[in-house]
């Protein structure tokens, strides 16, 4: 999940800053009334369009059932479904919130979040329905909080915990024992120096890219990755400069895949053919594997992810935000309530391989059966959730670390690893990379 | 001609032989990762141990395939028809008629090539929402109506086509029309071939344009739809999409297939008649 993330922001970065460069200077004529919040009338009724992010035409049945129930609930209200694919999403919610037409009640993810709430196109869900926090997983809620600002611009929805998943038999293989997974960043080293030392080249650790393990973990290892006032980055440790020896000296040794430093390579299909000890740490993972490679998903085995110091994993969910000037407030912010209540949730965790980010729906029985401990999918079902209900946002990446920012690391991170420039080097220009980065930000 | 060794010969094969397996092994891979089933992994092996035609069904299923395919069709069929119009009406203006200025009005024409799409694909989006043609097929195929690459390949079709026979044209009282469609459309068929591939492969590929117009999914192209299937961060069967992008392959070959004669005529055009 978190290496997706990783290539998608990579690859649409740039794109959406001259999308935005463009988009800012003129043409303004149908922009979004962006001024004052939306006030409820407590009359539930109107056509509220409703955007999903890719849940078209797996879930098709279960989405169209919680809009037919709705509507079933509110005569009143009718709900326009439109689903659209995950690449591009973004692009298009920068020219729909150009042209004034972004949905009522709209997916979001971590970073199509920061894209509206930014420039102010999110309502505040918390002043329009304050009680609602309650219902929620702790972290889940204060996702949407931002920066310098009260209020709350979306309602959680669901999630995918990061877990750890590993080929047992490769494992074996390797001399390491299957039911003592690693559990801090420093241990999870150790093991992959084992396992190039036991492969003999035929099979690797994990995937080298930078990207989708920093600042996670950094802050696992206990790197304080901001300083307190939040205005600096301070990552600049002996500790991150350990990380970035080992990083380098597990790449020399043939832990990682050669070409996986650059991302290209495929990390499911290397798993998928016992070429990797270590699979993507999601939940939804398993599934593919179960579907696309059966017999490397009857030697998989699950743990608790890595969290180190930490102690807890972050947490990353989807969301619902709701437009600021809609004509439905009270309509669109019921719906976006409904989708996100506990049942609804868990009847989408039993369709999809996802968690509820609503506390209720995570006490639901399928959450905690483990069945007789031996498939891969219950068991990392189980997991995953005992993970979720005590994720915490200071493990998640703060907000200062954005794409740029990320990218500005990764690049020095990259030389490091292939050996071109000394770890120490390498982390401290990463750092004054990311602080110049920070204050460009700052100051505009 | 000089002659060639059989060892010449053979070093040619070869490199033919490397450059198509380059070229057709991703086809090749799709397909066949199309071809298995659901029992066996997708990751090991090349060959399908039990091969099936049940991912196609599927994705027939899963989404409506036909429709998607209907949809493009119609933009395809469009974009063909107005950019041939269009770019060879515009580039015999180009390139013949003897006004002032046609110089200037070209050079402007090359210039707006070299704005990237993402940098007015904002603009060109209010545009056609203030049309009214958000989420409309018209508008997926508006902005592509004409291509300017396409003006510039008949302009230079139409450049090459020796003045002596247009004179004649002249002399045997043919009006202006009639030299267009009579003298130059004829000798610049290569070229209406290329206009006719390349704006129907613009308009089959195209993803991110009809992403940003289109908004009901009855209305989407191919492209989306078969983006639909892959990409998913919950939901991930590469025989799935292999098969999507097989199916979304076929017509593409088949047009090319059909054109392929005209096509390699154009591509060589404008060096050398007979």
């Amino acid at each position: 999940m978190r290496h997706t993330r990783g290539i998608r922001l990579l690859t649409s970065g740039l794109l959406l800053a001259s999308l935005l460069a463009t988009a800012a200077c003129g043409l303004s004529a149908s922009g979004e009334d962006t001024s004052g919040e939306p006030e409820r009338t407590g009359r539930i009724a109107g056509q509220i369009t409703f955007r999903t992010l890719q849940l078209k035409p797996n879930f098709t049945e279960y989405v169209q059932g919680v809009i037919d129930a709705f509507e079933k609930e509110h005569p009143d209200v009718r709900v326009k479904w439109e689903d659209v694919p995950g690449e591009g999403y973004n692009e298009k919610l920068v020219a729909d919130a150009q042209a004034g037409t972004l949905p009522d009640v709209v997916n979001l993810n971590t970073d199509s979040f920061q894209l509206l709430a930014d420039r102010g196109m999110l309502a505040d869900v918390a002043a329009l329905d304050p009680k609602a926090r309650a219902d929620f997983v702790p972290g889940a809620w204060d996702q949407y909080r931002l920066p310098g600002r009260s209020g709350v611009y979306a309602y959680p929805w669901y999630v995918t915990p990061e877990i750890l998943t590993f080929n047992a038999r490769l494992y074996r293989a390797a001399g390491l024992d299957p039911d003592k997974p690693p559990t801090s960043v420093e241990q999870y080293f150790d093991h992959a120096e084992r396992i190039a030392d036991r492969s003999g080249g035929r099979y690797a650790a994990f995937m080298a890219d930078p990207q989708g393990r920093l600042p996670g973990d950094w802050q696992k290892m206990g790197v304080p990755i901001l300083d307190e006032r939040r205005d600096a980055f301070v990552f600049d440790t002996p500790k991150a400069v350990e990380w970035v020896e080992r990083m380098r000296d597990l790449y020399a040794k043939g832990a990682m895949p050669r070409e996986s430093l650059t991302g290209s390579q495929d990390i499911n299909q290397l798993y998928g053919s016992g070429r990797l000890v270590f699979g993507p740490g999601s939940p939804g993972f398993i599934k593919d594997i179960k579907d696309n490679a059966p017999k490397v998903y009857r030697e998989t085995a699950v743990a608790p992810a890595v969290t180190g110091k930490l102690g807890h994993i972050g947490i990353y969910t989807q969301s619902l935000g709701i437009r600021k000037g809609t004509r439905h407030v009270d309509a669109a912010v019921e719906f976006a309530k409904w989708v996100t209540n506990g049942p609804n949730q868990v009847a989408f965790s039993k369709a999809a391989t996802i968690y509820p980010s609503n506390s209720r729906g995570l006490d639901d029985p399928y959450f905690s059966d483990r069945g007789d401990g031996s498939d891969p999918e219950t068991v990392a079902r189980v997991v995953g959730a005992e993970q979720l209900r005590e994720a915490g946002l200071d493990a998640n990446t703060p907000v200062e670390w954005t794409n740029q920012v990320g990218d500005a690391v990764n690049r020095e991170m990259h030389r490091a690893i292939k050996g071109d420039v000394r770890p120490a080097d390498a982390v401290r220009r990463a750092q004054e990379a990311a602080n110049r980065i920070l204050r460009n930000q700052r100051d505009r | 001609m000089n002659r060639t060794t059989p060892a010449g010969l053979a070093g040619r094969y070869l490199t033919l032989c490397l450059m198509l397996v380059v070229m057709l092994g991703p086809i090749v891979w799709q397909l066949l990762t199309s071809l298995k089933s659901r029992q066996e992994s997708v990751y090991d092996g090349l060959l399908p141990s039990s091969p099936t035609l049940e991912n196609y069904s599927r994705v027939a299923e899963s989404f409506p395939l036909f429709a998607y395919v209907g949809n493009t069709l119609v933009v395809c069929a469009l974009a063909v028809v107005s950019n041939c119009l269009f770019a060879s009406m515009g580039g015999y203006a180009l390139s013949r008629a003897g006004w002032r200025g046609r110089q200037v009005v070209f050079t402007v024409l090359v210039a707006t090539l070299m704005f990237p799409f993402e940098s007015v694909m904002i603009s060109m989006f209010l545009t056609v929402r203030s049309m009214g043609l958000a989420d409309t097929l018209v508008g997926v195929w508006l902005p592509g109506a004409v291509s300017v690459l396409n003006l510039f390949i008949m302009r230079a079709a139409f450049l090459a086509v020796p003045r002596e026979m247009e004179e004649a044209a002249v002399l045997d009282g043919a009006s202006e029309w009639q030299r267009f469609t009579r003298v130059f459309l004829p000798s610049a068929k290569g070229a209406l071939a290329v206009v006719c591939i390349t704006s129907f492969m613009g308009a089959w590929d195209d993803f991110l344009w009809p992403l940003i117009v289109l908004t009901n999914s009855e209305n989407y192209t191919l492209q989306l739809g078969l983006k639909a299937l892959s990409g998913s961060s919950l939901v991930n069967d590469p025989r799935l999409v292999a098969a999507g992008a097989i199916a979304a392959l076929l017509p593409m070959m088949l047009l090319f297939f059909c054109l392929q004669r005209y096509f390699f005529k154009g591509v060589g055009e404008g060096s050398i008649k007979t």
